[in-house]
């Protein structure tokens, strides 16, 4: 461990010391481990011990649209489109990744002002659209950045490389975990869902210490998570541990290592992971109603698949976990595959209404469970892709990558329902009033969560990292 | 730059700071000059250094700016900064003392030491005499006088300043050792009061000494044989034999690749392989065991293609030097970045970042947007260095040794000058008997071709054969009616090939013969395949194919497997294919598949469920009105359907550039490979009918062969068609004793005449005008040809004048050779003077496919030569660029964009050759319009494109070039002159007989010219024209004479070894690279100099190349204060588990300095004095007495040095992860110890994972679950010091990972067969897996723990028991923590 580095120079932090005692599930202290409450609860009353403020929510709920939704077909509605549609663009157009742009293509919906806020949407997300009292949607998003991969790395890690921690790992070392028998940074698939374009590497802890890594969990399978699953009958298993733990015992006295007595320690949690994780994916117990809520009764596979992620996200939450990563199934549409399944850069009125189909109910129905069981207040959801798209087409039917104007939502814990931030052209192309970054996002994500994202640093390589780079601002316009 | 480095340099410094203190004493009202050089030398450095940052030009943090005299007396928000005179007073002062809560300065930085404090007082109570006068300028770079200060502050820090020779300390014991690095040791243990804990036993010691040489552990007979050796040298035999074993590279090269980044996939979108780089970890492996020098690895890592003296590896063939170049291509990729420039500064970056890290232990690339904030090195430092790294391009090197490739050369050039000439006789005895043919054909009407004698004979043979057909094809029909076949026509549909393994690959019916590729093989009948990468793959395809039917007999290995392909047409590269596919999208079910399922939809044919080896029909037939159908065992699977949209409709197959597969799916994607029996396999240019499916399906596999036939005719039928075949071979004795040459004419009349009608269609050709003018009359005659002439001369000067005014020449080859480009390889492509080369075909009928320009060419003497030729770098200024060239199987154009490498899809101007003719290729460069770039082109295997493409059958590819112009509309240029214009030149024939007497005259001058080296490109595309046209003979059988020289030739040129590659960089156009203002790409500023870090080496580099020879002199230059340094200490950290400095990539200022600096500077020379030997270095740290303690700390220890500091015990260490995961397999016995070669896949399943870690595959985007939960490094930057994390999850993968599972189970085989004594059985694993004996109270808790296992349940067995204890073993700590 290169912790010492810190240590000639100034005291110890708070978060090193975590470091240096490393104990899994972000700064559990050691003698928690061995409490039989198994549902841990904050650490004692007032703020959470890893916060610089007072915080708004605890938990965040990130619903990945990987691929790039297309925010003029949904949450930004241009009129210009249609009255345009077939022309020429009127500016410039920027190199695209497949170069082969067409002209204004309107979009295939319609839209109107929804809720008591009004906001205009169409009804691509006709669920998620009644809602709009409870979401804050951000009009003028921007990225650096023009593909996937790089994209995904972007808005997860706001480095366009792999390497740097993602923001769920960011949040478990900020604030540690709630549970100890759980990760504090989830993520969950279920049907044909895979990693977006980039690999596993857009949910890895990057420099921080592994315990911050996402788990996968894949909760339409048996077992949900790699290793979960024990060898032996719990009887066996028990002996076994008894005995290694009896060993260990005798090795640690003579060795006197600390590590080692957080090593042993491990066991116990592990022990324990293997009853919590297939309890948490057993939905079994939930009632019809929650089913319907979620879309489980739907005829579309997707949508089943995707409503069981939102489910298990919501039990993520009451069980404490701190950060929960949805994924989106492909519908196979376009250029949409596994990694990108919102990639329509052909078939977009088939594409984007399959996969709005998968997600739109499940996500409204996640809002409002979160909300009757007042856990909405505690949780940021955010809903974004890595990028926008183009208003004009591309192969007559699709939309290419657009990183210079895009729309995202956030709701829940702190954040301003009802409003809009921020705006595009007239056509959607790029941002024009207010233009927000992914590292603004995440300063206000943090925000909420209590945390100063210029404070939240780990050194590493000869430089103070953070999530935000040497950027990001606070939106406060989206506060609540 | 200005400031200066090394001390030579130190003289012109203080002359420096002479002059700004003269500026100064004007300024500064009333200072003397000495408080003006007091202020220069000891405040404006720390000011600059501290301060700026925050408080000067860009920043002014609570309204304070210290970067000039007013500022600070004016101060900020809290109030003046100071009171001269009143240092007491001043707020400036309280806050760097630390008086003030919450203003602690600097911010987030270490205290400032106390005497620079205290100056700063006394210079506040002095007044505070400040010669600044005016702001710095707010500008990305600081100003000169404020950075060089700051330089100069900055360079007074430990690791920067030489390396001195110390003395040895006294110690009071010392007896304790005599090993000098003990004395260091010893001496900082007694100044506080520490003393050395006792000896680690021998067991404790060689576990530590194997697991730390080897990264193993001891076996049982090692552990014994230290045990039983009563020798004084004991545990030096045990640490030189670790030092000699094999597995002591393969441990210390994981090490090295934790420092570049080692992967062997870019990441990002599709995870691009970089091919080969497993060829960079053996280097290291062998570099490792072979003990070379450090200095050397890091020359060869910068500048190995350079060295005046390769490291030659004679038993391999190849230049070890140059592998280790592959460190610079192991970076992470964008996926088809828009913006190149952007991609590049990113992927320098990480080049700079790696070499700073590991080599000198600095943060160089913290200074790509500005100054370092801490180090002495500046804004454009780094610039120098982009520079030198900007000016190399990424390539895939040959490192075969030259002379290894180049063999064979002077027998084919002899070989190849009598092919010539034979060539030559033959031509012109064909070219002498033109005019007669056309003078014939004249005659006839000019479509007959001359009569010969013994035509008659031909004659009567052909009826005689028709005969022998008729009775054929009635034995034919009666082996269908055998088969079931009612009505025969059903069962005969003549497929275009057909692939039946009677022993070979080949095409039973057409040429599309087939290659075993990746260990596919035929076997009783039968094409084998194993999932894994062998497949078929055939010829080109010799003709368009649009409307298809695939037809398979096919027995899958294993219903579980997804996604192989059974029969695949595809373009050459793969991007576009129809492919029958076994359970790609459903488990067991059929698809028609296609590139990105294109063409492809779930049918609703039943799962297959086909026993193993039995066969399953499959066809899929593609109709012109696009639909698609598939059909099993005869019957429809699923309905026939038509896809919708994009890329739905029928594709067409083009001659050369499409292939059928078998066995896989299609080149380029997933998993395409298929597992399994293939009996036959056909293809139809035509669309079957069902009941043609269905026919041939009860007709069964087996093309009918002319045995079968013959048995299935009556007696009388056999008899008659015996009779006839008799009389043929009668006939044809005859024939062949009265007319000797009649086979030969009659093969050349064949020839022509098949060709002739296409000749003569062809305007341009002299053919062409032949027809064209041949029908007229003698009167009208002259009158046609002139009005012929005079429209081709204005055609061809409008051409020439709409060529002039479009295009902008660029390069031309045949005129001024290959000035400036830059030529790669062993048989680099050649500069071919004169028009009239060719090329000995290396296969098939042809010898050679036609004659070549003058230009540059990458295959003259064989296509098994391979090579790179590259222009200058410039700038993209036209919309297109076009070339005239050559070239085929798989070799390429590009235009490189800023150095990316690895570009595909239409916005990386790129294109495949697929021509043996010249030809022009247009790239669109539209889009790359106004970028940095180089024009590429690469045989196959040579270009770096992730989406590359095959080299033909025996790693064969070929380019060649012509000419290169760029232009911004869409045509090339049009040709201006061709076959027939020469014809015109002279004054118009009287005839058409005349003509043809013309023609044929021409053609044996041509031949003659040829044969002569003398042919002008004029009479080159004359000749040319009469060879490709078929007019003169190029095929082996009608050049019997020719025939063993070719294949001689052709005998030699397959023995040409393969070239073999590893990625790398090779020295293209040099250029310094603009300094980039704040980072950013888009705002370039200046060009800075190539050079390196003016605080190692202060003069820009003098070369005219990259300067990376320069580069890799400064790092490894004795005198280079970090080199050897960072090397031993990086030593030292994997022998004790800490450096002497613990921050092992970083000695700059937010490093730690080192808790023993003379200890390391002793080492350091000493390191240089053995010649930068890191087995020496090794040896002689394992054997000080330190290395050798026990871990155990006495109290005192406990109490003053928790972290162990000064080394008075052993530290206790988790082993790493790749040293768990092969201790498992080497305690198992399952350890395959087999090295070097491709990885193996790390997500394999555990029964086929049995090679040490080092050499699985590491990809980015799908690292090694196992590995990575043991904190395995991300490769990304340099990682000198890996975590050694705790969580859960390495729990629950020792309890549950079937990994572990499987290795605990073949142990508990292997030690019940060992010992039957259940006690034996336990001290005997214990000792393997911690190399010793369990204790009372632990064989004790064995016992009852091996009772309740079989007492449970659910085991009981002993296999189970031993297995369940075994595994319980690798879950105790003590299994992955070293004492």
């Amino acid at each position: 461990m290169n912790a010492s580095q810190f240590s000639h120079c100034c005291p110890l932090t708070r978060r090193e010391m975590l470091r240096r005692c490393s104990l899994g599930f972000g700064g559990l202290a050691l003698s928690a481990l061995f409490s039989e409450n198994l549902l841990g609860a904050p650490t004692g009353p007032g703020l959470p011990p890893g916060t610089h403020f007072k915080a708004r929510a605890k938990h965040v709920i990130l619903a990945y649209m990987s691929g790039g939704v297309s925010h003029l077909d949904s949450f930004d509605p241009k009129p210009e489109l249609k009255r345009r549609h077939g022309e020429k663009m009127p500016v410039p157009v920027k190199p695209t990744m497949f170069n082969d742009n067409g002209n204004i293509m309107a979009s295939p919906w319609e839209s109107r002002r929804y809720g008591r806020s009004g906001i205009e949407m169409t009804d691509l997300f006709p669920q998620i659209a009644e809602l709009a009292d409870e979401l804050a949607v951000i009009r003028s998003m921007t990225t650096k950045v023009n593909e996937h991969a790089q994209g995904n790395y972007m808005m997860h890690t706001g480095f366009p490389f792999a390497g740097h921690p993602s923001a769920g790992a960011w949040t478990g070392y900020g604030l540690g975990s709630e549970n100890r028998n759980l990760p504090a940074f989830v993520v969950l698939q279920s049907g044909s869902a895979q990693p977006p374009h980039g690999g596993v590497g857009v949910f890895s802890s990057g420099f921080l210490p592994a315990e911050h890594q996402a788990s996968i969990l894949r909760v339409d399978r048996d077992p949900a998570l790699a290793n979960i699953k024990p060898v032996e009958s719990d009887l066996l298993q028990r002996r076994s541990l008894g005995f290694i733990r009896d060993l260990d015992a005798r090795f640690s006295a003579t060795a006197g290592e600390p590590q080692i007595d957080a090593a042993i320690h491990n066991y116990e949690t592990a022990y324990r992971m293997q009853t919590a994780v297939p309890e948490l994916c057993d939905i079994t117990g939930e009632t019809d109603a929650t089913r319907k809520l979620y879309g489980l009764e739907s005829d579309d596979p997707a949508t089943v698949a995707y409503g069981r992620q939102c489910l298990v996200a919501r039990r993520l939450i009451e069980r404490g976990v701190r950060f929960v990563e949805l994924s989106c199934i492909s519908a196979g549409i376009g250029a949409g595959g596994a990694g990108n399944p919102w990639d329509q850069h052909g078939q977009i009125k088939e594409g984007h209404g399959a996969m709005a189909h998968q997600v739109d109910q499940p996500l409204a129905g996640l809002l409002r469970d979160l909300k009757s069981r007042g856990l909405l207040e505690d949780t940021v959801v955010i809903f974004t892709g890595e990028f926008g798209r183009t208003p004009f087409s591309q192969g007559g039917s699709g939309r290419d990558h657009n990183p210079y104007g895009f729309s995202l939502w956030m709701a829940g814990g702190g954040v301003k329902g009802g409003s809009v931030h921020g705006a595009t052209d007239d056509l959607g192309y790029y941002a024009v009033q207010d233009p927000c970054t992914t590292y603004d996002l995440w300063a206000t994500v943090l925000h909420l969560l209590g945390l100063d994202h210029e404070r939240l640093t780990y050194r590493f390589g000869g430089r103070d990292f953070r999530l935000t780079d040497v950027y990001g601002r606070v939106l406060k316009s989206v506060l609540a | 730059m200005q400031h200066t480095g090394k001390t030579k340099a130190s003289g012109m410094w203080t002359k420096r700071i002479a002059s700004l203190c003269l500026l100064g004493s004007v300024a500064a009202h009333g200072a003397t000059p000495e408080q003006i050089d007091f202020f220069e030398q000891r405040i404006r450095p720390v000011l600059a250094n501290e301060c700026y940052e925050c408080h000067g030009p860009a920043k002014q943090k609570g309204g304070l700016r210290l970067d000039f005299r007013a500022g600070l007396l004016k101060g900020g928000d809290s109030g003046p900064a100071l009171v001269p005179g009143d240092s007491k007073a001043s707020l400036i002062m309280q806050s760097i003392r630390h008086e003030i809560a919450d203003s602690e300065m600097p911010k987030k930085r270490p205290k400032l030491a106390d005497a620079v404090i205290a100056d700063f007082a006394g210079w506040v109570d002095q007044g505070a005499p400040d010669p600044r006068d005016q702001p710095a300028a707010a500008t990305a770079v600081s100003k000169a006088a404020d950075w060089e200060a700051t330089f100069e502050a900055r360079k007074d820090w430990w690791s920067f300043k030489p390396v001195r020779l110390p003395t040895l300390p006294a110690v009071t014991n010392g007896a304790w050792s005599d090993h000098p690095v003990d004395r260091f040791l010893l001496a900082k243990m007694e100044e506080r009061g520490l003393e050395p804990a006792a000896s680690a036993d021998r067991r404790t010691l060689i576990r530590r000494v194997t697991f730390a040489l080897t990264g193993l552990p001891p076996t049982l007979a090692e552990i014994r044989g230290f045990l039983d050796d009563a020798a004084p040298d004991a545990y030096l035999k045990v640490v030189d034999r670790l030092l000699a074993s094999p597995r002591f590279g393969e441990h210390w090269a994981r090490h090295w690749m934790d420092l570049v980044r080692f992967a062997e996939t870019h990441g990002s979108e599709g995870d691009p392989d970089i091919p080969n780089a497993w060829r960079y970890r053996d280097y290291l492996v062998r570099a490792f065991n072979a003990d070379v020098p450090w200095d050397q690895l890091i020359r060869e890592h910068l500048a190995g293609d350079l060295l005046a003296k390769p490291r030659l590896n004679d038993a391999e063939g190849f230049n070890e030097s140059l592998l280790g170049l592959a460190h610079f291509r192991l970076v992470e990729h964008g996926f088809n970045p828009v913006d190149t420039l952007d991609e590049q500064v990113k992927t320098i970056d990480s080049q700079i970042d790696v070499v700073t890290k590991a080599f000198q232990g600095l943060t160089v690339s913290c200074a790509r947007c500005h100054d370092h904030k801490f180090d002495p090195i500046g804004q454009r430092d780094y610039y120098a260095l982009q520079g030198v790294f900007g000016s190399v391009r990424p390539t895939q090197l040959t490192i075969d040794q030259p002379e290894r490739l180049r063999v064979r050369r002077p027998e084919l050039e002899t070989l190849k000058a009598e092919i010539k000439s034979g060539l030559a006789e033959a031509w012109e005895k064909s070219a002498h008997r033109l005019t007669e043919d056309l003078l014939a054909r004249l005659r006839s009407g000019g479509t007959n071709a001359p009569a010969i004698l013994g035509d008659d004979f031909r004659d009567r043979i052909g009826r005689l054969q028709q005969r022998v057909a008729e009775i054929d094809n009635l034995g034919r029909e009666a082996v269908l009616r055998l088969r079931g076949v009612t009505n025969a026509n059903q069962g005969s549909a003549r497929p275009m090939a057909a692939w039946t393994f009677d022993g070979d690959a080949r095409d039973s019916v057409g040429g599309l013969n087939g290659e075993l590729v990746g260990g596919a093989f035929v076997r009783d009948g039968r094409l084998i395949v194993d999932g894994k990468g062998a497949y078929l793959r055939t010829a080109p395809l010799d003709r368009p194919l649009r409307e298809k039917t695939l037809e398979i007999w096919v027995a899958p290995a294993n219903l579980d497997q997804r996604g192989g392909g059974v029969i695949t047409v595809q373009s050459e590269d793969g991007a576009v294919f129809d492919s029958i596919v076994f359970a790609e999208k459903e488990p067991r079910r059929w698809l028609a598949g296609s590139d990105g399922f294109r063409r492809s939809r779930n049918l609703d044919g039943p799962a297959e469920t086909a026993a193993a080896g039995a066969l399953v029909h499959l066809v899929a037939v593609y109709r012109t009105n696009h639909s698609i159908a598939l059909f099993r065992d005869g019957a429809a699977y699923g309905a026939a359907y038509t896809p919708p949209g994009d890329g739905a409709t029928l594709r067409t197959f083009e001659p050369q550039s499409a292939r059928v597969l078998l066995g896989m799916r299609h080149t380029g994607g997933g998993s395409p490979f298929f597992a399994g029996e293939i009996e036959e396999a056909r293809l139809y240019d035509r669309a079957l009918e069902p009941d043609e499916v269905a026919a041939s399906f009860r007709a069964g596999p087996g093309l009918i062969s002319p045995d079968a036939i013959a048995q299935a005719l009556t007696p009388d039928q056999r008899a008659v068609r015996e009779g006839r075949l008799a009389e043929i071979a009668d006939l044809r004795r005859v024939l062949a004793q009265r007319y000797p040459d009649y086979a030969e004419r009659d093969a050349e009349r064949i020839r022509r005449n098949s060709a002739f009608g296409v000749a003569t269609k062809d305007g341009t050709h002299p053919l062409g005008v032949w027809s064209r003018l041949s029908t007229h009359a003698a009167e009208s005659f002259a009158g046609e040809w002139r009005a012929l002439s005079a429209k081709q001369n204005e055609e061809s000067a409008e051409r020439r004048k709409s060529n002039a005014d479009t295009f902008r020449p660029a390069w031309d080859f045949a005129g001024k050779g290959a000035d400036g480009w830059f030529r790669y390889g062993a048989n680099p492509p050649e500069v071919v003077a004169r028009p009239g080369e060719f090329t000995v075909q290396p296969e098939g009928e042809r010898i050679l496919a036609g004659l070549l320009p003058a230009g540059v060419f990458s295959h003259r003497l064989s296509e098994r030569h391979n090579g790179v030729f590259a222009s200058p770098r410039f700038k993209v200024s036209s919309d297109r660029i076009s070339v005239r060239v050559v070239g085929g199987k798989g070799a390429r154009i590009r235009l490189i964009t800023d150095n990316y490498p690895i570009g595909q899809g239409n916005i990386f101007p790129q294109a495949n050759l697929n021509s043996d003719a010249p030809t022009w290729i247009t790239l669109d460069t539209a889009y790359r319009r106004d970028s940095t770039a180089y024009l590429e082109f690469a045989t196959a295997e040579d270009v770096t494109s992730r989406d590359r493409s095959p080299a033909g059958p025996g790693g064969r590819s070929f380019f060649g070039v012509e000419r290169v112009v760029f232009h911004d509309g869409q045509q090339p240029p049009m040709e201006e002159a061709n076959a027939s214009t020469g014809l015109f030149e002279a004054g118009p024939p009287a005839s058409a007989e005349d003509l043809s007497k013309r023609i044929g005259d021409r053609l044996v001058q041509a031949v003659e010219a040829w044969r002569r080296d003398s042919l002008s490109e004029g009479d080159r595309v004359f000749l040319d024209a009469f060879i490709r046209s078929g007019q003169l003979p190029t095929s082996l059988a009608e050049l019997p004479a020719v025939a063993t020289d070719v294949l001689e030739y052709r005998r030699l040129e397959g023995e040409i070894p393969l070239p073999r590659r590893v990625p790398g960089v090779m020295e293209g156009t040099a250029y310094d690279a603009p300094l980039l203002s704040r980072g950013d790409h888009r705002k370039p500023m200046d060009p800075v100099p190539r050079g390196y870090l003016p605080l190692i080496d202060s003069h820009p580099y003098a070369t005219q190349g990259s300067g990376r020879l320069e580069l890799a002199n400064d790092i490894a230059d004795p005198g280079n204060p970090l080199t050897s340094r960072v090397l031993v200490n990086r030593i030292w950290h994997c022998l004790f588990g800490r450096g002497l400095v613990g921050t092992v990539d970083n000695f700059g200022r937010l490093g730690e300095t080192p808790s023993h600096p003379e200890l390391l500077d002793f080492l350091a020379l000493r390191f240089i004095e053995h010649g930068w030997s890191s087995k020496e270095l090794i040896r002689c740290l394992v054997t000080t007495r330190a290395y050798q303690l026990s871990s155990t700390a006495s109290e005192r220890a406990g109490q003053v040095d928790p972290s162990d500091e000064w080394l008075s015990h052993a530290r206790v260490r988790r082993l790493e992860a790749e040293s768990i995961r092969d201790s498992l397999l080497a305690i198992s016995g399952r350890l395959d110890s087999a090295m070097f070669g491709p990885g193996s896949d790390a997500l394999a399943p555990p029964a086929e994972q049995r090679r040490r870690s080092v050499y699985l595959t590491v990809k980015r985007n799908f690292p090694s679950p196992f590995l990575e939960t043991f904190d395995a490094p991300k490769p990304f930057t340099t990682l000198g010091q890996r975590d050694a994390t705790n969580v859960p999850a390495q729990s629950l993968a020792l309890l549950n990972d079937p990994f572990v599972v499987e290795q605990a189970a073949q142990w508990a085989v292997s030690m019940l067969g060992a010992e039957s004594d259940p006690d034996a059985r336990v001290r005997r694993m214990f000792e393997i897996a911690f190399a010793r004996p369990p204790d009372d109270g632990e064989l004790a808790l064995c016992r009852t723990y091996l009772d309740d296992l079989a007492k449970d349940p659910h085991g009981g067995e002993a296999e189970r028991v031993w297995r369940d204890f075994g595994q319980s073993l690798f879950n105790l700590k003590e299994f992955i923590y070293l004492r």
